[in-house]
């Protein structure tokens, strides 16, 4: 495959108008090019995927807390930014089981998670523990079998906010993602991570038999949007 | 830790916020400026690959003690170092200790621990081994909830065959179109996107226990399949194919048999007959590639794709799992 024309009479520059029947190839086809945005979609990354393992039960809400929120667990994760340079938008999963009375899983997505600086030039900005994204959802268990529902986060809800995101990040003094660091020996070639937490809690409206409910699944995922 | 020294060789790597171009089937591949398509290709050689997705562990770690957690997951090739998230529980004591050889220590909770961590720029799926330790003088025992590890990006390319970054200035207008191999001019989008689409990759799924959480079968179990767990996958979208392949992995010790079904119909059995812990690759998996042109990426009839994983000992014998892996490409 012949990629320039210098062994031709003529040399091509960037900008020249230039044609399929010009005796320049360089390799680089239509369907390469379509290639290339696929495989920016293909970066999209999954940042949680748990499962409940045999017996353990980690994440299970005792009915005595019925009528309160009970805090599951909060986690911190790296998060991608899309082609057009906004954040890519979460797809959030959470499956439930109980046996009987209704299990309702609040999710918190938050920017940043905690105070975090990294060695070697990459920090995560300070804490910023607002509630930037809630979605919250509820099923009624049956008596035996598993729950599973999607509080798949909305993209208007995202859209919405992560232009408030975007700014602060801003405010902060964030550099661009794109933005390389100045590396000196002792320091590893790296950018800014954008971070964000993910928190669930759990309220549990059991019947007075009481059986514990438990989340099982709980994957997070980015998603390049339809 | 690894030293990086910059060269006059590398690529900055640019904003990812770029304007496609339009291109049209059948129309000549023409532009004035080809420098955004080195831009795009070098922002996606720079992005960080989540290793190991965040997973719940739930073992604890005595004073005077260690444990390891053996993961498989790939990375795109170009990453230099890579960061272990350890999440612990509140222990209400002081505890003390190195993840990865790295101190740490803390007396409140839960807390988060974070280490760097240099690696080789391998674009396989390569096995990592998580140490933590806790000092014999901490006087509470540290118990490991959730741990994770992702690559840290890359701000700067190597306009080589190793990282193929492409420089910019070579794809600007007016620049002459050369074939000087990797990194360079039109040729080396080319190279680039050839190279990106063997190494990227999507680390799906990783479990993993320690020695003392092995989810083994002793000698009077049965050899039926038992359901180790199972957790919501989905594929990456790829030329809009319906399924993609997801290479499927085991940590095992015995004679027996790992099991990783996909809802969507696929299956693959991962046969074992060593007496110690070994990785252990399985044919590719075929999982339900997510629909873009959902929302949520869900299959056309609106549900996730998932996995089931099961193990069984296939002579009666011990049987031990301590880590599956499933990595999307």
């Amino acid at each position: 495959m012949t990629a320039h024309s210098r062994t031709g009479q003529h040399i091509y520059y960037v900008g020249d108008a230039f044609d399929a029947d010009a005796p320049v190839s360089t390799g680089l086809t239509h369907a390469k090019l379509n290639n290339l945005v696929h495989l920016h979609d293909m970066s999209s990354q999954h940042r949680i995927n748990w499962f409940q393992t045999g017996d353990l039960n980690p994440l299970a809400v005792n009915a005595n807390d019925a009528t309160d929120w009970y805090f599951l667990g909060r986690w911190t994760f790296p998060w991608s930014f899309a082609i057009d340079g906004w954040l890519r938008q979460p797809v959030l999963v959470v499956d439930g089981y109980g046996n009987g009375g209704t299990l309702t899983v609040r999710a918190v997505i938050s920017p940043f998670g905690e105070a975090n600086v990294l060695r070697g030039g990459v920090q995560v900005m300070g804490a910023n523990h607002d509630a930037f994204l809630t979605v919250e959802d509820s099923t009624t268990s049956s008596t035996s079998g598993q729950i599973i529902y999607y509080p798949v986060i909305e993209t208007g809800t995202w859209q919405t906010d992560k232009a408030d995101m975007m700014q602060r990040m801003r405010d902060s003094g964030m550099r661009s993602f794109s933005t390389p660091n100045n590396p000196t020996d002792d320091e590893p070639v790296g950018v800014v991570v954008p971070t964000l937490a993910l928190e669930l809690w759990a309220q549990y409206d059991a019947d007075s038999e009481i059986n514990d409910a438990s989340v099982t699944r709980v994957s997070l995922r980015e998603f390049v949007g339809p | 830790m690894t030293a990086f020294v910059k060269s006059s060789h590398e690529v900055t790597i640019p904003n990812p916020k770029e304007t496609h171009y339009p291109v049209y089937a059948g129309a000549p591949v023409r532009g004035k400026d080809w420098q955004r398509m080195a831009d795009v290709a070098n922002s996606i050689a720079g992005i960080p690959v989540q290793r190991v997705p965040v997973t719940y562990i739930d073992q604890q770690v005595s004073a005077g003690g260690s444990v390891t957690l053996e993961f498989r997951s790939a990375s795109q090739g170009t990453a230099t170092h890579r960061v272990w998230t350890v999440q612990f529980q509140a222990p209400g004591a002081a505890v003390v200790g190195t993840v990865q050889g790295e101190d740490f220590s803390y007396n409140t909770g839960p807390a988060e621990i974070s280490v760097i961590e240099s690696q080789t720029r391998g674009s396989s799926s390569d096995a990592l081994t998580l140490t933590v330790t806790v000092d014999a003088a901490s006087p509470a025992v540290a118990r490991i909830l959730f741990v994770s590890c992702y690559d840290l990006p890359r701000g700067e390319l190597q306009a080589d065959t190793t990282d193929y970054g492409v420089a910019q200035t070579s794809c600007a207008r007016h620049a002459a179109i050369i074939d000087q191999g990797a990194g360079e001019s039109v040729r080396g989008v080319d190279q680039a996107i050839a190279q990106l689409e063997t190494r990227l990759r999507r680390n799906m799924l990783q479990w993993s226990t320690t020695t003392n959480g092995i989810l083994g079968l002793s000698a009077t179990d049965s050899t039926t399949f038992q359901e180790l767990g199972g957790s919501i996958v989905l594929a990456p979208s790829f030329e809009a194919a319906a399924t993609r392949a997801a290479e499927t992995w085991a940590y095992a010790s015995g004679n027996g048999e790992v099991r990783i079904s996909a809802l969507s119909g696929d299956s693959v059995t991962i046969a074992f007959a060593s007496g110690s812990y070994t990785w252990t690759q399985g044919s590719d998996l075929d999982v339900a590639a997510e629909n873009l042109a959902n929302t949520g990426g869900t299959n056309p009839d609106g549900t996730q794709e998932q996995v089931l994983i099961e193990y069984r000992s296939t002579d009666g014998n011990t049987f031990g799992v301590r880590g599956v892996s499933l990595i999307g490409g």
